[in-house]
């Protein structure tokens, strides 16, 4: 194969760094905005993402947080965080779903035809959702002096930074399942299989204990992220450094084979 | 083997044409120029440097109309630009200016703001070339850019391109299996299972066959065809359908055709002028209008 193309010369000196980050920048924003974009006007989305964690905070919170209390606190405020959990999960994955579409639809070959590199791509989706993530937080986080706890939690460095070490732990977890899957059928399947019972299982409903179900949580990016979670919303849950480095290992980790995945769409031709 | 014995060299400001059926390595060959796929041999070179395989920064100088839509049909048509602005790194500040220009181009300036699920076919077609040429790319590459499209949205995406491209001096590599879109591009590369069997301006191919073709139905056109050779000693081709008889004045011919034959022999005759498939046929001896089997290489 040999294929010669005659054009301007100064065009093929290859770009500076500098331009090579405007790129990379570019895709992230690029991305990012799409997911924003994408979610407005969306209403249907918005109930869905929203209704669900809301009615089990209600149903389960509620009716049994008023007599039952777990860790010393009412069921309610033991299982906001829970709720906040299956908030970020819901919206991770469904926003990851929509990978399964755009490299069905073709809208991922105009991303990868551009000049910012793949790392750049899991970026921009993983920072796109981190946001939209954030902004479902604050809402449910309207709930939460219904639980005893206070709103100004919203606003904390350390709640800030569980919330999106757990998008990205999730959001790069649904990419690699979307990356391999690629059908929205067998996406469900593995949310039903996979990221369901790791929810339940992290202590989001009630601190589940046992040689099992301790050696998978050690494993499952949910069980650091509930403590997190529930160590800056609760005033008697201390902040544990090692579950917080557990957690940005694995955030990063994930992030990285989300990357390695993206990297493999390049396929090799033979000549 | 996909790809092999495939060479060609594109000057620049041509409209270069890859013609070829379903399944001959055209969408390859573009996605191996953009760098969207790995070559596991051979040269790309530009301006006589060889391209190392796939730099990012060379996708700046590219752009690219795929087959298949790559738009966000939830978007609008101006949100669409605006992203595509920021995957290129253009300032904000030249953004609105660079969107309104390519609106005009596609003839969408009214319908910017609504969704491009909204937008007709050909509309769609239009702005996905206004996407790929946001960021003033030296190289066009379109894969298939008008599949699907009738007659007037044809034309219509022809006639920008043709517009845009007089302006700008770009060049503009296209993959197609119409032989009335390779007629129109400067340069034409037959390609045949992943290998060029020929590349030569419409002009000079057309030239390699007759002026006209009469295609002749009938219902047995092997015997038809020994006839036609013996009688009229023309050079004649058995498709699976019909009989393709090239000649300078077909309608000189037709009448003592048809009374050559039988009554009943023939149940068809049909006069045109002959086209870049009649030259593809004549080339690779299959039709171009076939789809070969499909090859490995696909992106997804």
């Amino acid at each position: 194969m040999n294929i010669n193309t005659e054009t301007t010369p100064e065009k093929i000196e290859i770009v500076e760094k500098s331009d090579q980050i405007t790129f990379d920048r570019g895709m992230i924003r690029a991305l990012m905005f799409r997911e924003l974009l994408r979610l407005r006007g969306d209403t249907l989305r918005w109930i869905a993402l929203l209704g669900q964690p809301i009615i089990f905070w209600l149903i389960l919170g509620k009716v049994f947080g008023t007599e039952w209390k777990v860790n010393g606190v009412n069921y309610a405020q033991y299982f906001f965080a829970g709720t906040l959990m299956i908030v970020i999960l819901f919206t991770s994955i469904g926003t990851t779903m929509s990978l399964i579409e755009d490299r069905s639809s073709g809208f991922f070959q105009g991303v990868l035809i551009a000049p910012g590199r793949r790392f750049s791509l899991v970026l921009g989706k993983v920072f796109g959702v981190a946001t939209i993530t954030l902004i479902q937080v604050g809402i449910v986080m309207f709930l939460a002096p219904y639980a005893g706890l206070s709103f100004n939690k919203l606003f904390s460095p350390f709640f800030i930074i569980f919330v999106v070490l757990n998008t990205i732990t999730l959001t790069s977890m649904g990419f690699c399942v979307a990356w391999i899957v690629n059908s929205t059928q067998g996406y469900h399947s593995v949310m039903n299989v996979l990221f369901l019972p790791l929810w339940a299982l992290s202590g989001a409903i009630y601190p589940l204990k046992g040689g099992i179900i301790e050696a998978i949580n050690k494993f499952n990016p949910m069980y650091y992220g509930v403590i997190g979670l529930r160590a800056a919303l609760e005033k008697n849950t201390p902040f544990q450094w090692d579950n917080f480095l557990y957690l940005l290992v694995l955030a990063l980790l994930l992030l990285t084979l989300a990357t390695f995945l993206c990297f493999r769409i390049r396929r090799t031709v033979h000549e | 083997m996909v790809l092999n014995g495939l060479n060609f060299e594109v000057q620049r400001g041509e409209v270069f044409g890859l013609l070829g059926p379903n399944g001959s390595g055209k969408s390859t060959v573009l996605a191996l120029i953009a760098g969207l796929l790995n070559r596991q041999g051979g040269t790309i070179s530009l301006m006589g440097e060889e391209l190392p395989d796939a730099i990012p920064s060379f996708r700046q100088q590219i752009g690219m109309v795929f087959q298949s839509p790559s738009l966000d049909l939830k978007l609008s048509a101006r949100e669409n630009l605006s992203l595509t602005c920021s995957l290129y790194g253009i300032p904000g500040n030249e953004r609105r200016e660079r969107i309104d220009q390519q609106l005009d181009f596609a003839g969408l300036r009214e319908r910017g703001k609504e969704r491009v699920g909204k937008l007709s076919g050909g509309m769609r077609r239009r702005l996905e070339i206004a996407r790929a040429l946001i960021h003033e790319p030296s190289i066009l590459l379109l894969d298939e850019p008008t599949v699907g499209l009738d007659e007037a949205s044809f034309r219509d995406t022809w006639h920008r391109l043709e517009i845009f491209r007089k302006s700008r001096d770009i060049t503009i590599i296209i993959s197609t299996h119409r032989s009335e879109e390779g007629e129109r591009c400067s340069r034409v590369a037959i390609l045949d299972r992943g290998r060029t069997s020929a590349v030569e301006s419409p002009a000079m191919l057309m030239k390699t066959l007759s002026k006209d073709i009469i295609e002749i139905k009938g219902a047995d056109l092997q015997r038809i065809y020994e006839d036609v050779v013996k009688k009229f000693s023309l050079p004649a081709t058995v498709g699976e359908k019909e009989l393709l008889i090239e000649c300078e004045n077909g309608h000189e011919l037709i009448p003592r055709l048809v009374s050559s034959f039988s009554p009943g022999e023939l149940s068809s005759l049909n006069l045109r002028k002959s086209s870049l498939s009649d030259v593809f046929l004549k080339i690779t001896g299959h039709k171009l209008e076939r789809d070969l089997i499909p090859m490995n290489g696909n992106l997804q």
